[in-house]
């Protein structure tokens, strides 16, 4: 255990030096892991429904599956352990514990998913799930703080168990039971009957739900005021989150890939979703329908009722975990999202993240490197037609730049793929040859554009720098 | 795809929005009792060029006579354009749709004697599906032929759009006529015209090409129907017929057929030049084009005035022989049975694109046949895709062989007896030649040739689309899995936006349409 915490101290500054020529990639702490699977068993062996219902059985059957969906989640490596950002994370959720004793710290288990989704969710028997997706938005520690009070909030109001127990009522009460049996039993107009059934039912869930997200940000805000964070940047997150799917500049893929030996081509950004229809577009939902359906409301609203039922202090800046630093942790986490996207297979969204932060760090090798990497594997999936496996359908995507990463992997033909993969990291005029992943890269590009001799030579330099290297495995 | 009946899951957003928490018997219900069935579905064009796709489901019965019916319109890439309901009659069959910029025009068959056969419905700029009524009720009493004769592709339709225009319909009504006629684009006919047959005659026709004032059309005349002659191939002559555009009046006809010579199209590529080029195949003067074997390559042109002219042939016996490797084509029979499938101009070249079959002897079938199995002793048996290059000047070029794997086609009893190229025409009616679609954009001097392919891989039997791309003078390959995943055999459309191909197929498991498009590479 002091060892990991030594390595915990030392971590912040072999990254933060690293971040600008290099990145390794973060190792989770496995026996953690290991520990949290085996609680996670044990109270699914253990799951026993307190209060009087006459949906036991349902309910029980529903907690368990809630307990092994996190075991699956957990055996398959999606949350990170024993690192610099579950350590800062650790730190705000005992201040807020320091501030709000009413809280039952014992029974919280706060876990930091590697997901890049920005999310975070409460899973009603004291587990938080803080995704990696959101931290990348945040700007300092009082925001984040904000979240997990939010979070705090709907376990302290119990949203989650009485939401199912809420449902289970009108789903599987004896009123839904007549009517599903009344709607099976007639053959004529069965549809119209049973959309009826569940629209209002949905409503009813989407009404609640906003309900609550409302109570969650009022406690949260509560919770939040008694601490040292700035209660003022509640709505400052609540603002970021509302325009989370923009980016704040436009990719500039000439700057990125355009070499002396190859030219990025501005067509390959082209759209093909035009139709043939012209006028005859698809009508959209209409907007009573959209807003009925949202869980969340709209985040204006959110604002709104913060600003009338708090009077926001006028603290300085919280010094927990200082604006450098928790920028720093940011970028971390933005590193380590395109490290997650690609050991999820979502190659097109690992793609689109190394893009953007190689505008930012373009000499760092590992960006580099694994531009090529997802690239050989994007290159090997569309040879195969499987295509559609790993990457995002553009019409579904609003975020313009990753519209354009999706486009330029439909345009290009698998040659210029291959040369787009080659030459940036061919020509690119800082970077270091010397590292163990950049000479692996190389490998796979002259791999890419078939050029065997060269390849063999990169196996070779590999070899002979990195005898027992983390590599070794992938040549072929 | 089309009169094959899936079973699809109902999926809107907001069954989507509940599925979290609730009993395992009432999400069965819910499931049993929200699936809708799609009864086919098909390609759009635009004149010839391919524009979307419909979808056509059955949503729910009303009661005992009719049923709500769902209409769902997707653009070339799969986006949904549109979706509408509408009630009617519980036979009823969407058969063909078209668009031509201002609305779509949907033409249904029923086979119920309650109501006419066929119906009409529009959707144009007020959004809204309604029926088309027609003053003298003509069109709802067409009949279907089924006709044997090689078409271009995409051409074997009975609704052509006229852009910003109408639609032109052409169909055979009783007794015994062919009526052409112009819908507008909200549904008024603007003009009929009836052409009588002759005795053990029908007509057909399909649309090359619209000018401003003309439509050209290719019209295939077909004696002998119904008569023990015909059974054994029907006396076919085509036609290059021009009519009015505003009035439906014929203007010209030319026959294409000379002293020596029958010819066969088998292009349909528009012209905008005042001459529309014609590409095919020629037959012997005497024989029957639905039960001989091509003899050669023909180009023309038809003038706007329907004259044909500057007519050139190649003939395959002089060239064949020598570009065929002797060891997988011996004998002459062999080496004729090729049945075109399309002809085609790609800048200064020409090309033609056919498929290799014969008639092969099935001795396991003998013994189904003797205890009393409605199977022929015979399987047709297709091989490999030919592509012909020839010159401008129509003199040979080359001959490229793509091998594949032999395909075989069933054949019912009886049906050995028909000559080998008529047994052709069966198998391309029902639509069984391993052989797709062609792709051309003349622009980047390319094409691509898609067909079916069986293979052994082991044990395993793989489907696949296979695709033969050239591109400025070289051809390259591409191959796409259809049964990559154990619970989907996907189906290829017959048609696709140049340069790929859409597979759909029925997830089992999931109880649901996969739909999706590949991007060939080249």
């Amino acid at each position: 255990m002091k060892k990991i915490i030594h390595i915990l101290l030392l971590l912040p500054f072999t990254v933060y030096s690293q971040i600008e020529d290099n990145y390794t990639p973060i190792c989770s702490d496995l026996q953690l892991q290991i520990k949290l699977i085996n609680e996670f068993t044990l109270k699914n062996k253990q799951v026993q429904i307190g209060f009087n219902s006459k949906f036991k059985k349902d309910l029980k059957t529903i907690y368990e599956n809630r307990n092994q969906e996190i075991i699956n989640r957990l055996k398959n490596d999606e949350f990170i352990f024993g690192n610099l950002i579950n350590t800062n994370l650790q730190t705000i959720l005992d201040k807020i514990y320091q501030s709000n004793p009413s809280i039952p710290n014992h029974q919280i288990q706060l876990l930091l998913g590697k997901s890049s989704i920005p999310n975070a969710y409460c899973l009603g028997e004291g587990t938080i799930i803080i995704n990696l997706g959101l931290l990348q938005f945040l700007e300092n520690d009082s925001q984040l703080a904000f979240v997990i009070c939010h979070e705090l909030a709907h376990f302290q109001l119990n949203h989650v168990n009485i939401s199912i127990q809420n449902q289970l009522e009108v789903f599987a009460g004896d009123e839904a039971k007549s009517t599903l049996k009344s709607i099976s039993k007639n053959d004529y107009l069965k549809i119209s009957r049973m959309e009826e059934f569940i629209r209002n039912i949905s409503y009813l869930k989407m009404k609640n739900s906003r309900k609550d997200e409302i109570q969650a940000d009022s406690l949260g805000m509560v919770y939040l005021q008694k601490t040292s964070f700035q209660d003022s940047e509640a709505k400052k997150t609540l603002e970021i989150l509302d325009i989370i799917d923009n980016d704040d500049f436009d990719f500039d893929f000439q700057k990125i890939f355009t070499t002396p030996s190859f030219k990025f081509q501005e067509k390959w950004l082209k759209s093909n979703q035009i139709s043939n229809f012209g006028s005859f577009t698809a009508k959209p939902l209409s907007e009573a329908l959209i807003d009925s359906l949202k869980t969340h409301p709209d985040c204006a609203l959110r604002i709104e009722k913060i600003s009338n039922n708090f009077i926001v202090s006028k603290r300085k800046k919280s010094e927990v975990i200082s604006t450098t630093d928790f920028i720093k942790m940011r970028e971390l986490a933005m590193f380590e999202i395109v490290e997650s996207d690609f050991y999820q297979e979502n190659y097109s969204k690992a793609l689109y993240r190394l893009i953007k932060l190689l505008h930012k760090y373009p000499n760092n090798s590992y960006l580099n490197a694994m531009l090529v990497r997802c690239i050989y594997v994007i290159h090997s999936a569309k040879k195969q037609h499987q295509l559609y496996r790993y990457i995002d359908n553009e019409k579904y995507i609003e975020n313009r730049n990753y519209q354009s990463v999706l486009r330029a992997i439909e345009n290009l033909t698998l040659k210029d793929f291959s040369r787009l993969a080659y030459y940036p990291l061919k020509e690119k005029p800082n970077l270091n040859r010397d590292d163990e992943i950049i000479i692996f890269a190389s490998y796979l590009a002259s791999d890419l554009i078939e050029n065997s001799v060269e390849k063999e030579n990169w196996k070779k330099i590999y070899q002979s720098k990195y005898p027992k290297g983390k590599y070794e495995s992938y040549f072929f | 795809m089309n009169h094959i009946f899936f079973k699809i899951k109902w999926v809107v957003i907001f069954f989507c929005a509940v599925v979290t928490h609730y009993s395992v018997a009432q999400r069965k219900i819910i499931e049993k009792n929200s699936t809708i069935t799609l009864r086919n579905q098909g390609t759009i064009f635009n004149e010839q060029k391919l524009v979307g796709y419909y979808q056509f489901y059955e949503f729910q019965k009303i009661d005992n006579d009719n049923i709500e019916y769902l209409i769902k319109i997707l653009d070339h890439n799969l986006n949904e354009v549109f979706s509408e309901k509408f009630i009617e009659f519980r036979i009823f069959e969407l058969k063909e749709v078209s668009f031509n910029n201002q609305s779509f025009l949907f033409k249904f068959d029923s086979n119920s004697f309650t109501i006419g056969s066929r119906r009409f419905y529009i959707y144009d700029q007020s959004k809204k599906l309604r029926r088309v009524e027609f003053p003298n009720g003509k069109h709802e009493k067409l009949w279907n032929n089924q006709q044997l004769v090689n078409l271009p592709d995409n051409i074997d339709r009975s609704l052509y759009s006229i852009p910003d225009k109408g639609f032109l319909h052409f169909g055979n009504i009783k007794p015994k006529t062919l009526l052409l006629s112009l819908i507008d684009s909200k549904g008024a006919v603007l003009w009929e015209n009836e052409e009588p047959d002759g005795k053990n005659e029908y007509r057909t026709v399909h649309v090359l090409a619209t000018h401003k004032t003309k439509i050209i059309c290719l019209k295939n005349v077909i004696s002998e129907y119904g008569t023990y002659n015909g059974q054994f191939g029907n006396n076919i002559t085509q036609f290059i017929t021009i009519y009015d555009i505003q009035t439906g009046k014929k203007e010209n006809e030319v026959k294409l057929e000379d002293e020596n010579y029958k010819y066969q199209v088998l292009s349909n590529e528009i012209n905008t030049n005042s001459t529309q080029e014609i590409l095919g195949v020629f037959y012997g003067k005497n024989e029957k084009i639905d039960n001989a074997h091509a003899q050669g390559l023909f180009s023309a042109n038809i003038s706007s005035d329907g004259i044909l002219t500057n007519v050139k042939r190649t003939t395959h016996s002089d060239y064949l022989r020598k570009s065929l490797p002797v060891a997988n084509y011996k004998t002459e029979e062999e080496i004729k049975s090729l049945y075109f499938h399309k002809v085609f101009r790609v800048k200064d070249k020409i090309f033609a694109v056919a498929e290799n079959f014969w008639l092969q002897n099935n001795s396991g079938k003998l013994a189904l046949r003797l205890i009393g199995a409605n199977t022929s002793m015979y399987d047709f048996t297709m091989k490999d895709i030919f592509i012909f290059r020839l010159n401008n000047d129509f003199t040979f070029e080359k001959l490229d062989v793509f091998e594949k794997e032999k395909t075989k086609f069933n054949l019912p009893a009886g049906y050995g007896l028909f000559g080998l190229p008529k047994l052709a025409n069966i198998v391309k009616r029902d639509n069984a030649f391993d052989y797709l679609f062609t792709q051309i954009d003349e622009n980047e001097n390319q094409f691509i040739v898609n067909h079916r392919s069986a293979e052994k891989e082991g044990e395993v039997d793989t489907y696949s689309v296979k695709s033969i791309i050239y591109n400025s003078g070289t051809f390259s390959n591409d191959m796409i899995r259809l049964n990559t995943e154990e619970s989907i055999l996907l189906v290829p459309m017959p048609s696709a936006k140049f340069g790929n191909v859409l597979l759909s197929g029925y997830v089992k498991g999931e109880k649901r349409i996969e739909m999706r498009i590949e991007k060939i590479n080249y």
